[in-house]
């Protein structure tokens, strides 16, 4: 980085954990929320562990610049330098809450502020600050044995933001939480962050905290970024099969052949787009997404205007409320959404053999 | 339901064993018994040959010695510790004795004086009694509950000496063991142990010098015991008692 | 046996409460179990002259040996909680290979003879001692015969005991409240201080205790090294010993004396730290 770097968090960190080996790099400007995704052992802790100053990586640079101010230096091993968590200004907030059981929620909160210097008075305003910021206001002479884990999780939050940090890291905030809590916590939480002005990094596994929290997200798969971009860009062009799977849609990845038709060449068969042959050129490598809700289901293959049509069976049947998602196999392996009326008109069980179809102009493609 | 009975009565077996072998080690020794003597520290090394002596003159018996601090000798024989003979290091300690104890007539069977045992090279550099007094000098001495220890009280009142003593052993063998080690510049210890080592000995004037008598008797009506404390006077045992450095009565 | 009483028994579906006669091989040895530990302590309650113990207590070396005591303890006491807790959080925190052997370390006291604790003790700081000989020729000091002499010795047994109980504590402790502390800012010294301390609180205590009470009954190793001196060296068990062959009746005062604190120390942290 020879320029000065811009405002926000910069890091290209390469952490090695024994077999496992992250590479990522990812610039968040102040204000923004940035959500890292992917599987188990994709790296996410890995990387909030490493941005945090609790795993120093073996390569790479990370830097922090307030807005108007000089760059902090975190990491550059190269040069041996690391800052320890304590001088970072960082939030930290995990899975678990991890109350410091002796302390009073108040204490708690104004643990931080004490730890940097400030007097009792000072500390103990702030907390108080802080947990009406999050709804918990009322809690603030509990012991963290007598509040729930939604509210713990609160008292976290407002535990890492009374030191007012450069940044706040969120590992998994939500997944502790049973499913009606973490709606309200969500909710609670985007409230929080609208109102704070450093980076935050948010590391879930749930699309619903990314789609509805964050402004950028980051898609980790085996210690590597295999996708970045805000989440319309990443709901319309998914670019991995986990991706495409948070998401919901259909991914295909093959070539284009280009004659009076342009048809991509997948494993098992092809597919015709409503792409225009002019615009396209023959052999680019593309990736194809078709909506659930595109694919037909026929009992005997249809005649008409669509032009994609494979045999297939069904895998299995998924009813949520009035829609069932139905998981095919066959050449061209899909999966569509359907009515659960017409579950019951087909008669879709496991082993059923059908068609599938899709129109040409449902098919979306876009270079890989 | 039937392997718990017969747990509980292995042990009950067991246990019943044990009482019953324990019972069989009563207070009289039979003739197949050992023949159980408890002596003073200060005997350690000539008692050997004195019941070899016995042990010559009665092949059927078995003798056997334990050693400790004469007034520990007697708390033992107080609480009913087994013994069929007992030779002290001096006669306070029998004051202690409690009256229930069976004893049977009180022989002198020897006499013993002290002497100061000087740390290998003297590195307290004590060339007279009176170099005990100084600060610089480690001096150990036994407790004054045991009869090496009462005479050494007795020594330093004659000589008129107040000595900084580092510490009260048990008995006259620990004090000793406290200058062989190198712990300790000096220790008053008796003539006799003194000479079991090499170390350099400092004789006392005989002015302040004091001569204990070493009691025997025997306990229990002990007839092996009995016959024991009469060898120990013996012609014989009194050549012994002189090689060894003791003195006669 | 009748036919109806046969029945009762067959039915498998009806719990049987065993009757206390069939409970004895179980209860037989707990009561004899029971019955070693207590009647020794009963006959003392029973032998003790309790007219007498004022004056039994009063005396030279009772006094002496009981202020002794209580400073040596509480000395060592301070020694052990200050190098035990540190080590303690190493055993419970640390990952160099070299920490299961440095437990295994830590555990040989526990098991040693005490008297052998001596002897090892005089061989490194002994007159002649592979330290003490150099603390001896360098500076004149030496540590045998010494009131500093016993607290090292009750050290020497005690730390075990605290070391041992508190790193079970600390390794109770969840491992990522060390990183959240850091990044609220607090050092480690402060994150060990005012995180970890409160946290292990009751396993310092119950450790605590227990040295201290290991400490106050050390006889081998502190005869051995220390020797035996009333007000310097002559500590309660060594008191004890001495007075059992000059004044048994302060023996025996001094003993039911050390079991009232014993019982009171312990009674008093069984209800808040070892429940």
């Amino acid at each position: 980085m020879s320029e000065a770097p811009a405002a926000g968090l910069t890091a290209h960190v390469q952490v090695s954990r024994g077999a496992f080996g992250l590479e990522a790099r990812l610039h968040a400007p102040p204000g923004s929320v940035t959500a890292v995704l992917g599987p188990n052992g994709s790296g996410k802790s890995t990387l909030l562990g490493s941005l945090a100053g609790l795993l120093p990586p073996q390569r790479g640079k990370v830097v922090h610049r307030r807005e108007h101010r000089a760059a902090s230096w975190w990491d550059d091993p190269d040069a041996g330098w690391h800052l320890s968590p304590a001088d970072r200004h960082v939030g930290l907030v995990l899975a678990d809450p991890l109350l410091f059981g002796h302390l009073s929620v108040a204490d708690n909160v104004a643990f931080g502020p004490r730890s940097r210097g400030a007097s009792r008075s000072q500390a103990r305003a702030r907390a108080l600050e802080e947990l009406e910021r999050v709804g918990v206001g009322s809690l603030a002479e509990s012991s963290p044995r007598e509040v729930s884990t939604g509210q713990a999780q609160r008292v976290a939050l407002a535990r890492a933001l009374a030191t007012d940090p450069d940044v706040l890291l969120l590992d998994e905030p939500l997944s502790a939480l049973d499913p009606a809590t973490r709606s309200h916590t969500r909710a609670e939480l985007h409230h929080r962050l609208g109102g704070f002005d450093g980076v935050t990094v948010l590391v879930t596994h749930d699309p619903l905290d990314a789609l509805t929290l964050a402004d950028e997200l980051v898609f980790l798969e085996d210690g590597q970024v295999v996708q970045h971009g805000s989440p319309t860009a990443v709901i319309t062009r998914p670019r991995t099969p986990y991706v495409a799977g948070i998401v919901g849609v259909n991914l295909l990845s093959g070539r284009m052949r280009v004659g009076d038709r342009v048809q991509v060449e997948v494993p098992g068969g092809s597919v015709v787009t409503a792409e225009d042959p002019a615009h396209s050129r023959d052999g680019t490598q593309v990736w194809l997404t078709i909506d659930p809700a595109a694919v037909a289901l026929y009992t005997s293959p249809p005649a008409g205007s669509t032009r994609n049509v494979w045999p297939a069976t069904v895998r299995d049947v998924t009813i949520a409320g009035q829609r069932a998602r139905v998981r095919l196999e066959g050449p061209v392996a899909l999966t569509a959404e359907v009515t659960t009326a017409s579950v019951a008109e087909l008669g879709l069980v496991a082993g059923k053999p059908l068609h599938a179809g899709v129109k040409a102009t449902e098919v979306v493609t876009y270079p890989a | 339901m039937s392997r718990t009975r017969a747990l509980a009565a292995a042990a009950t077996t067991a246990v019943t064993a044990s009482t019953v072998a324990a019972c069989s080690v009563t207070g009289t020794a039979a003739e197949s018994e050992p023949v159980t003597i408890l002596a003073a520290a200060s005997l350690a090394g000539v008692m050997p040959e004195l019941v070899r002596a016995s042990e010559e003159r009665h092949p059927d018996r078995d003798y056997e010695v334990s050693y400790a601090g004469s007034s520990a000798i007697v708390q033992q024989l107080n609480a009913g510790a087994p013994a069929d003979a007992v030779v002290l290091a001096g006669e306070t300690p029998l004051t202690g004795l409690d009256s229930s104890v069976d004893r049977g007539r009180v022989r002198i069977v020897a006499t013993n004086t002290l002497a100061v045992t000087l740390a290998r090279e003297n590195p307290g550099e004590v060339k007279a009694l009176e170099d005990l007094a100084r600060k610089d000098v480690t001096v150990v001495l036994c407790a004054e509950q045991v009869p090496c220890g009462q005479a050494a009280q007795q020594v330093f009142e004659r000589a008129d000496l107040a000595v900084n003593v580092a510490s009260y052993e048990p008995d006259v063998r620990a004090t000793l063991s406290k200058v062989t080690s190198g712990e300790a510049d000096a220790a008053l210890v008796y003539v006799t142990d003194a000479a079991t080592t090499d170390l350099p000995v400092l004789e006392l004037p005989a002015d302040v010098d004091v001569r204990n008598r070493y009691p025997a008797f025997s306990v229990n009506g002990s007839v092996a015991g009995g016959e024991l404390v009469s060898e120990l006077r013996s012609a014989s045992s009194r050549a012994l008692w002189r090689e060894a450095g003791f003195g006669l009565p | 046996m009748s036919p109806r009483a046969l029945r009762r028994d067959a039915d498998p579906g009806r719990a049987r409460q065993p009757e206390a006669g069939r409970r004895w091989p179980i209860l037989v040895p707990a009561a004899a179990a029971v019955a070693l530990l207590a009647l020794p302590l009963l006959a003392l309650l029973l032998r003790v002259d309790w007219a007498g113990l004022p004056r039994d207590i009063a005396t030279p070396l009772a006094r002496q040996a009981l202020a002794l005591s209580a400073l040596t303890t509480s000395v060592t006491l301070v020694v052990v909680m200050l190098l035990g807790t540190p080590l303690a959080w190493v055993l419970a925190r640390g990952s160099h290979p070299t920490v299961p052997w440095l437990r295994a370390l830590v555990t040989v006291p526990l098991v040693l003879p005490p008297v052998v604790g001596g002897v090892a003790l005089l061989a490194a700081w002994g007159r002649q001692g592979v330290f003490g000989a150099v603390l001896d020729d360098t500076l004149g000091v030496t540590i045998p015969f010494t009131t500093v002499a016993v607290i090292v010795a009750e050290t020497f047994v005690a730390l075990p005991f605290y070391v041992i109980a508190v790193e079970g504590s600390m390794r109770g402790l969840d491992q990522r409240l060390d990183g959240i502390a850091a990044t609220l800012g607090a050092s480690p010294l402060r994150t060990f201080t005012r995180v970890v301390i409160p946290l292990v609180g009751p396993g310092m205590a119950a450790g605590a205790a227990l040295a201290w009470a290991r400490a106050l009954g050390e006889f081998g190793a502190t005869i051995t090294f220390a020797g035996n001196f009333p007000g310097r060296t002559q500590t309660v068990p060594l008191g004890v010993f001495a007075a059992l062959e000059q004044d048994p009746d302060a023996a025996l005062a001094l003993s039911v004396l050390m079991l009232a604190v014993c019982l009171v120390v312990l009674g008093a942290l069984r209800t808040r730290w070892l429940t």
